[in-house]
């Protein structure tokens, strides 16, 4: 098994795109972490800002009576304000200034592109080996076919997770580099109107994991669809448009019917658990974990068995 | 002894199409052993099936004793195929392709291993390049290389000389003959071009519409056996063939001869025997219109069985 897994990186060595996708990643973190320093004037705190959050929560309670009927914005406000009064009351200045840590969160959405980049990976890595014709040559050897797979799949993950690390490692290394280490570690997280402290850096790789879980789902989608239909275009056409479009349709479903909660897309960000609210009322991190595990299981299953069974023309 | 490879009733069903029927065929080791059928007769399916990249419906394949339906992993270990186009990793060097292909094996196999294969095939030069630059004929002959790799006990090629030059094909036959006869290899062929199953193989079976329609030796089927320049077919047509048969008779007791029709007298002859009878002939004022060769080659014979059989399947078809 280790030896398949090897012979899948040995291939993915060699291909030049795939040093590219990293180099993709480390610029746009450089690029973010200019964008950054170039526009710190406008974050810089001002000495009374203890008046101006009250101030501010004035405002948003103003504006409660009027979201009356929008529970969403209603539960923003609220854990708003929260958030602002427990910074009065224990003397936290706004994390607005930009640390290593405050920028490390701002570039978690970056994520997301080496989500795409690693479902370019998935999406060929089972059907290039039939439209090459090179599945012949692999399949008539020793190797069985669920084994073979397998490695395959262990390989795009190894190489997700690897875009990922690197996401992060460069982003602290720009981060410390441009803005400096900051003076408090500490993170606010509010849920239900609570606030709690954490250590930035929990938080963070919290906060990072959650937000791969999404990636690992769809990466296992543009697979699995690989491995079905045997057609790079097909499968990375299909699971493109479920990551881009699958967020604002279950959102807008999530307005209307319960059942959106069974979606996929209502149970991949995690993140919500923790601090903000669950897509639909009533669901619970555990309800999430089960879903994304049946959708894996799903995707991985349907991969397996075609996979195995299938004449090879 | 067993046999190389052992096809017994093997049927392969693809929704309600039958493509393979009841295919039962015995190759032994050490043998050539050619797949000959028109387009679409099932060679390739059984191919497929022999090297474990399609199912079997019903019946099984044993190589080497072993059947694939129980252990297909023991009996890809004792083979080495080509199927259909040598197809690479295009990306990568020749040598790349070949190492990555002997990982994929159980058995390890060493650099020197893998230097010899690429000399024996006549890639050295070549095999640092990648795999895009090649040509179809270089492609091939990696494609032997690949297949050659791990000593497998049993070859199954697939179209094989596609794309190679006239002197590559001789070199590719000279080095299949000698693997079956000094390494006591088990080869199967399929191949379109028939002079070159005549040339390569000691025997043949012929497919069509997914039947066995026969199996014969090339001595059989050609009068000649693989390798060796033997007596020949020759038609001669003169005035009177059964005269000259009688004359031949008693002239040359141990000559084959035999009349067909009234002007055409059929003789298994060598060149020198050939002369002679001419001669005789010519001697005794029989007159001679013609001497040609009468040889039926493979292609004929492919032709007249699987139209004989196509005939009476139509046929059948028809009532």
């Amino acid at each position: 098994m280790l030896t398949l897994i090897r012979n899948e990186w040995f291939k993915l060595r060699k291909k030049p795109s795939i040093y590219l996708m990293a180099i993709i990643i480390v610029l746009l973190v450089i690029a973010t972490g200019m964008i950054g320093k170039i526009t710190e004037d406008a974050h810089s705190v001002p000495d009374n800002w203890q008046e101006n959050l009250a101030a501010k929560n004035e405002q948003l309670k103003e504006q409660q009576k009027e979201n009356a009927n929008n529970p969403i914005l209603t539960e923003n406000n609220r854990n708003q304000i929260a958030v602002n009064n427990y910074r009065i009351e224990h003397d936290i200045k706004p994390g607005s200034e930009l640390s290593v840590w405050s920028y490390t969160v701002e570039n978690v959405p970056l994520i997301s592109v080496a989500g795409l980049l690693v479902m370019i990976i998935a999406a060929g890595i089972v059907s290039s080996e039939f439209s090459g014709g090179t599945i012949k040559l692999m399949m008539i050897r020793p190797a069985a076919r669920w084994k073979v797979l397998l490695a395959k799949y262990l390989t795009v993950l190894a190489y997700g997770l690897l875009l990922v690390v690197l996401l992060f490692i460069v982003s602290l290394a720009v981060g410390v580099i441009l803005f400096g280490t900051g003076e408090s570690m500490i993170h606010l997280t509010v849920n239900n109107g609570v606030v709690a402290e954490e250590n930035v850096l929990v938080y963070l790789l919290r906060y990072f994991f959650f937000s791969t879980i999404d990636l690992w789902m769809m990466v296992s989608l543009a697979f699995a669809l690989s491995a079905i239909f045997r057609n790079t275009a097909l499968s990375l056409g299909v699971s493109l448009f479920a990551y881009l479009m699958g967020g604002t349709f279950t959102s807008l479903l999530a307005e209307r019917f319960d059942w959106t909660k069974y979606l996929l897309f209502a149970n991949t960000d995690l993140n919500r658990y923790v601090s903000g609210t669950p897509f639909v009322e009533g669901m619970t991190m555990t309800f999430s974990v089960v879903m994304l595990f049946l959708y894996l299981t799903v995707f991985l299953a349907a991969a397996f068995m075609t996979f195995s069974k299938r004449d090879i023309a | 002894m067993t046999l190389g490879i052992q096809l017994k009733n093997v049927t392969k069903k693809i929704g309600r199409n039958t493509i393979i029927d009841q295919l039962s065929l015995d190759i032994h080791k050490g043998e050539v052993f050619g797949l000959l059928g028109p387009n679409g007769a099932g060679k390739t399916t059984t191919i497929r099936m022999m090297v474990g990249l399609m199912g079997i419906t019903s019946g099984d394949i044993l190589i080497d004793g072993i059947s694939i339906s129980k252990d297909r992993s023991a009996t890809a270990q004792k083979l080495g195929a080509i199927v259909e186009n040598p197809d690479f990793y295009l990306y990568m060097s020749g040598l790349d392709n070949l190492r990555y292909f002997a990982k994929l094996q159980d058995k390890k196999i060493s650099r020197q291993t893998i230097d010899d294969v690429v000399r024996t095939v006549g890639l050295t030069e070549s095999i640092q390049k990648k795999v895009k630059t090649y040509s179809l004929g270089m492609k091939q002959r990696l494609g032997l290389a690949q297949s050659l790799l791990h000593r497998p006990n049993v070859l199954i090629l697939d179209e094989p000389t596609n794309g190679l030059d006239p002197a590559g094909i001789r070199e590719f036959r000279e080095y299949i003959r000698w693997l079956a006869s000094e390494q006591n290899m088990t080869i199967v062929v399929s191949s379109h071009l028939l002079s070159e199953i005549e040339l390569m193989c000691d025997r043949i079976a012929i497919i069509q519409n997914g039947r066995l329609i026969r199996t014969e030796t090339i001595q059989d089927t050609t009068g000649r056996t693989a390798g060796v320049q033997p007596a020949r077919q020759v038609v001669m047509e003169l005035a009177d063939s059964r005269k000259a048969e009688q004359f031949l008779q008693e002239k040359l007791p141990t000559l084959e001869a035999q009349p067909r029709g009234q002007q055409e007298l059929l003789i298994q002859a060598d060149k020198e025997t050939t002369a002679k009878v001419v001669h005789l002939l010519a001697m005794q004022n029989h007159a001679i219109y013609r001497v040609r060769d009468g040889q039926q080659t493979l292609e004929d014979r492919f032709l007249e069985i699987t139209n004989e059989k196509g005939e009476a399947h139509a046929h059948a078809h028809s009532q």
